[in-house]
């Protein structure tokens, strides 16, 4: 119960693509049915947000892992690196396209109401 | 609080619309396996978990199914896309469109309407963490019926991909109801 982490799942991470396209970071917990997905984006803007898509989904992954195990260093290491990832993509994608989040210094004329919302498709 | 972020967590690019199938996926949005029952039921479980983990986990999946819920409205609403009121009678959904008109609305696909009668808060750790798991396995079986309805692999990916989910979610709540249960067992209290 004092163990710092579960090896049977750090040690089966899959890359944040496969983790995506998957809907699971853990090649020990993988349980496919039917159908395993092979995302292409369609445009240049999809393909950022699919970027941005997989090291928030990673970083989410361990999140949920850490919360259980929260002294795994290792994987709280993997953690901040994907959080990185995707906040370096999310600034990328803001100065090209427009405000995913309302964090920083908005300029004028108020962006955050522009299309599309993410229903729509990109 | 929460903090809206205007992305989905999984790509939704539905290019034919489908009307049949949204008239079965909407079940995962206002079902009693849907999106929308995980989100409140582990949202209002939270505030009875014994420890800090309990309460992390059970936040961070309950925000988790609120972005669940924005994928399969997603689905929805681009399966919808340009239906005509012709094509939705064909699909059986008159009754939904005279209620709703192109509105999404959460109701299982019998058109019946979500209720907080769906899930169950007991206070009690483990009789909430065992209902969470059954949860999680009754979402899943329903995704994979909804996967044998569409060969369409626009539809497919985010299906296989919120079914995934599940799998993962259920293995979380295990390990925390294993924790407790041990605890239990052997100091005769959640708290170490």
């Amino acid at each position: 119960m004092n163990n710092t982490g579960n090896e049977n799942e750090l040690y089966s991470i899959v890359n944040p693509k496969e983790a995506l396209n998957r809907g699971n970071l853990y090649d020990y917990y993988f349980w496919p049915y039917k159908y395993v997905a092979d995302i292409r984006p369609l445009s240049d803007r999809a393909s950022l947000m699919y970027d941005i898509q997989m090291y928030a989904f990673a970083a989410h992954e361990l999140n949920l892992y850490l919360d259980m195990y929260p002294n795994d260093s290792q994987a709280l290491g993997l953690y901040n690196q994907y959080k990185e990832m995707c906040e370096k993509l999310t600034e990328d994608y803001e100065k090209k396209y427009g405000c995913i989040m309302l964090d920083s210094d908005e300029k004028y004329p108020w962006g955050w109401i522009k299309s599309p919302w993410p229903w729509e498709r990109l | 609080m929460w903090k809206y972020e205007k992305k989905l967590q999984f790509p939704v690019n539905i290019r034919k619309k489908n009307i049949q199938m949204a008239k079965y996926i909407i079940t995962q949005n206002g079902g009693s396996n849907g999106e929308l029952a995980a989100t409140l039921r582990y949202l209002n479980q939270r505030y009875t978990m014994p420890d800090e983990k309990g309460k992390a986990i059970l936040s961070d999946i309950a925000t988790e199914e609120m972005a669940h819920m924005e994928i399969i409205s997603a689905m929805l609403y681009q399966l919808l896309d340009g239906a005509t009121t012709e094509e939705l009678k064909e699909a059986g959904l008159t009754s939904h469109y005279t209620e709703h008109g192109y509105g999404i609305y959460p109701t299982d696909s019998n058109g019946v309407p979500f209720t907080a009668t769906y899930f169950a808060v007991t206070g009690d750790p483990l009789a909430d963490l065992a209902e969470d798991m059954a949860a999680e396995q009754k979402a899943r079986a329903v995704y994979e019926n909804l996967m044998n309805l569409t060969d369409d692999e626009d539809i497919l990916a985010p299906l296989s991909f919120l079914r995934q989910r599940e799998i993962i979610h259920y293995e979380r709540f295990k390990a925390l109801y294993e924790e407790y249960a041990d605890k239990l067992l052997k100091d005769k209290s959640y708290l170490i």
